[in-house]
């Protein structure tokens, strides 16, 4: 019948108007910065440096394959000295610039030795002074068990290293060449 | 009516008027000319017909003036450009106003006219039987003119639509 | 002494005083010309103007509080609800917002068309509350012609949207304002015909005898068949004279910038909004006041029925803009010329044939004769005239 389209859809919009005040699946908003709606466990915000619980070391060892890979180049690093003079496997300085980072996750699977990964943090927004966009190791630093928190999914990947103890030959768990997100469960 | 009101609504309607005719730009022209319309609704108003004077407002400004305004639109008269005011001819125009001046003061102040009726303040009840009794010819005839005046510019829109559609590919 | 005579009485006290005590203070420097009865008529004006001009105004801004919330309930989502408990100080917010902005004119714009603009579109939709009956006795002016003087007034601001959008010197406003003038001519006359429906049953224009005219309780015009017609037409009609979704493609952010009000801002294009929700609410009280009996309403004083029936078209309006998708500019003159038009026609006749017929039998033909004429209306109205074009392009 002519005009029912109208009709039908008034009534449905009554209904979405009523039901709202009563039912939570009507009304879909957030009132955001009280409450907050629980980001998704792959969700990409700026990455940062794991380092193991136990020990307190970087994972990372300055091969500069995530500065490789990045498209906006915001990764610079470079290596230590050791004591003796000899590159050590660790990385001096490490500067993530953030007005270039875009969030891509590209350096987090180029790492080989899963020492990168991307945090959930975005709000970085604040009103006074600016805070400096470039950031080094000690702002980039993050436990793993802070990983386990936050994606425990990449974290049960990226199993840690085993510690190097005399006693007690742990098993290694096996690991994939690239180290990054194959993660199909 | 108040004697000093008349005398205030009188020089608003005047100066418009000028202003109507003298202005350069067209649009602040007809905006003057707009004024005159209710300036004469306020006049009804002040001769106790308050019928007239709404209908003056739907119907002047309501509609005649966007009438001129769309009409003006259309034209695409040079808006900016400086027109003379005094044109070759204008000892023509002179003579033919003065003519319809004298004619007028004539009709307004010579010929007596009979009293007006009795201060009966005029119904719009009795304005609509009269309409629809005494004067239902004219009434009828008016309403048949704007229907022709329809026809009309459907048949000119349909028109201009038809060649336009055969113009464009 | 009852909510509804309070403001009678604030009236009468007030014309008294102006009587015995303004009158006596003020008699050695008044000129001859004031009398008391002039002096009597004046307090009882101002008392009158004064409560419209501050009761219409608090009602608008909490209306477009209202529209926000109820609007953003229909979308899933709070309206504004951070300005104060529940967003209530938000009009207040957005008056503020208004005055504090920067008034920029178009530099080749039109100045004093622009400045007039704001001015001649908001002084008549003041204007028309005048004749608004909001409860018994309780109207600014009981003109013998408040019905034609409401439309009248209403057809004013026609004008003064197409000089907002000639003023700004900007092929989109400039667009916008022509559009905006031909919906509301075409949309007028519906408007005009509908309101004379129920003027020809009544047999006078004047809104009072209107609202006394409804008396009982089926006795609203909006139970006959020719006065839910026409109510019908008007409230179609209503939403396109104000601008309103789905008719308000002159202003619709989407379309057009911001239509004829795209180069206003400050104050200036607060006095728009102001208009429009001015214009929408009284065209609301009108139909309540032509179509639903007015303030007439058992128990509840009237003021409170005639605010409740507002109400409630005006969320009906609320409603709509809720549901519904803007309509194009074709579709909108087709609706306008080829539906309304006839069917406003129609039911003048039939509520003149229903005049002369019992009212039994008269309400089963009015109702029989109207829902054939809406049916056979539809057909010329189906299909987008796009369409049609391209087929008739193709043979």
């Amino acid at each position: 019948m002519y005009g029912l389209g109208l009709l039908k859809g008034m009534y449905v919009v009554l209904r979405n108007f009523v039901e709202s005040y009563y039912k939570p699946e009507r009304l879909v908003t957030v009132q955001y910065p009280e409450e907050r709606r629980p980001l998704p466990p792959r969700f990409r915000g700026f990455p940062f440096l794991i380092y193991d619980d136990d020990s307190g070391a970087l994972r990372c060892v300055a091969c500069q394959l995530c500065a490789k890979a990045c498209p906006a180049t915001c990764i610079e690093l470079t290596m230590a000295k050791g004591e003796d003079g000899k590159p050590a496997k660790r990385p001096e300085t490490y500067t993530l610039d953030l007005g270039l980072c875009m969030q891509c996750g590209l350096c987090v699977e180029a790492c080989p030795f899963a020492a990168l990964a991307m945090d959930h943090d975005f709000e970085r927004a604040v009103i006074d002074q600016p805070e400096p966009l470039r950031l080094g190791i000690d702002q980039l630093r993050r436990p793993f068990s802070y990983l386990e928190q936050i994606n425990p999914e990449a974290a049960n990947a990226l199993a840690p290293k085993p510690a190097k103890t005399a006693a007690g030959a742990e098993e290694r768990p096996a690991k994939s060449s690239h180290g990054g997100r194959e993660v199909t469960t | 009516m108040n004697q000093w009101l008349f005398v205030l609504l009188a020089l608003v309607i005047v100066s418009a008027a000028v202003l109507a005719v003298t202005l350069r730009n067209l649009i602040h022209s007809v905006l003057s000319l707009i004024v005159v319309f209710l300036g004469t609704a306020a006049v009804y108003v002040g001769l106790e017909a308050p019928f007239i004077a709404a209908v003056q407002v739907l119907i002047y400004v309501g509609a005649i003036a966007i009438l001129l305004l769309f009409a003006l639109m259309l034209v695409r008269a040079k808006m900016g450009q400086p027109t003379p005011h005094v044109t070759g001819s204008w000892w023509l125009g002179f003579i033919l106003a003065s003519a319809l001046f004298v004619i007028l003061a004539a009709a307004a102040f010579g010929i007596d006219r009979p009293a007006p009726p009795a201060a009966d303040v005029p119904d719009v009840a009795a304005l609509g039987t009269d309409l629809l009794r005494q004067w239902v010819m004219p009434f009828e005839a008016a309403s048949l003119l704007l229907t022709a005046a329809m026809i009309g510019a459907i048949a000119v829109a349909i028109e201009l639509r038809r060649q336009s559609r055969r113009s464009a590919p | 002494m009852s909510m509804d005579n309070v403001w009678i009485a604030i009236k009468q006290a007030a014309v008294g005083a102006a009587r015995d005590v303004l009158y006596p203070l003020l008699d050695p420097v008044l000129p001859a010309w004031i009398t008391p009865e002039r002096l009597m008529m004046f307090a009882s004006a101002v008392i009158s103007v004064v409560s419209i001009l501050v009761i219409v105004p608090l009602v608008m801004m909490y209306l477009t509080w209202a529209e926000r919330k109820v609007v953003g309930r229909m979308q899933n989502r709070f309206g504004p609800n951070r300005v104060g408990w529940f967003g209530l100080l938000q009009p207040i917010a957005d008056a503020v917002k208004m005055l504090t902005k920067e008034d920029i004119v178009p530099a080749r714009g039109d100045r004093f068309v622009h400045l007039m603009a704001p001015v001649l579109i908001l002084v008549p939709t003041l204007l028309v509350y005048a004749v608004i009956p909001f409860g018994e006795g309780m109207i600014a002016a009981d003109l013998d012609i408040g019905v034609l003087y409401f439309l009248a007034l209403s057809s004013v601001t026609t004008l003064a949207v197409f000089m907002a959008g000639w003023a700004s010197r900007n092929k989109y406003s400039f667009l916008g304002g022509m559009r905006a003038v031909a919906q509301m001519v075409s949309y007028e006359i519906p408007l005009v015909i509908a309101a004379v429906v129920v003027v020809m049953r009544v047999g006078s224009l004047s809104t009072v005898a209107i609202v006394e005219a409804q008396a009982g309780l089926f006795g609203w015009f909006v139970f006959q068949p020719w006065g839910l017609f026409a109510f019908l037409i008007f409230l179609a009609a209503m939403t396109a004279e104000a601008n309103r979704s789905p008719f308000d493609l002159p202003e619709g952010e989407s379309e057009l910038v911001a239509g004829f009000h795209t180069e206003y801002s400050g104050m200036k294009f607060g006095m728009f909004y102001l208009a429009e929700y001015f214009s929408a609410l009284a065209q609301c009280f009108l139909a309540a006041t032509l179509f639903f009996g007015g303030w007439k309403g058992p128990l509840l004083p009237g003021w409170i029925w005639i605010f409740l029936k507002t109400f409630v078209l005006v969320f009906v309006l609320f409603l709509f803009r809720g549901t519904f998708p803007r309509v194009r500019v074709d579709q909108l003159m087709g609706f306008t010329w080829k539906f309304l038009l006839p069917l406003a026609l129609t039911t003048v006749f039939v509520a003149g044939l229903t005049y002369y017929l019992p009212p039994v039998p008269g309400w089963i033909v009015g109702a029989v004769l109207l829902t054939g004429t809406f049916f056979v209306l539809m057909l010329p109205n189906r299909r987008v005239t796009l369409v049609r074009r391209a087929c008739r392009l193709e043979n």
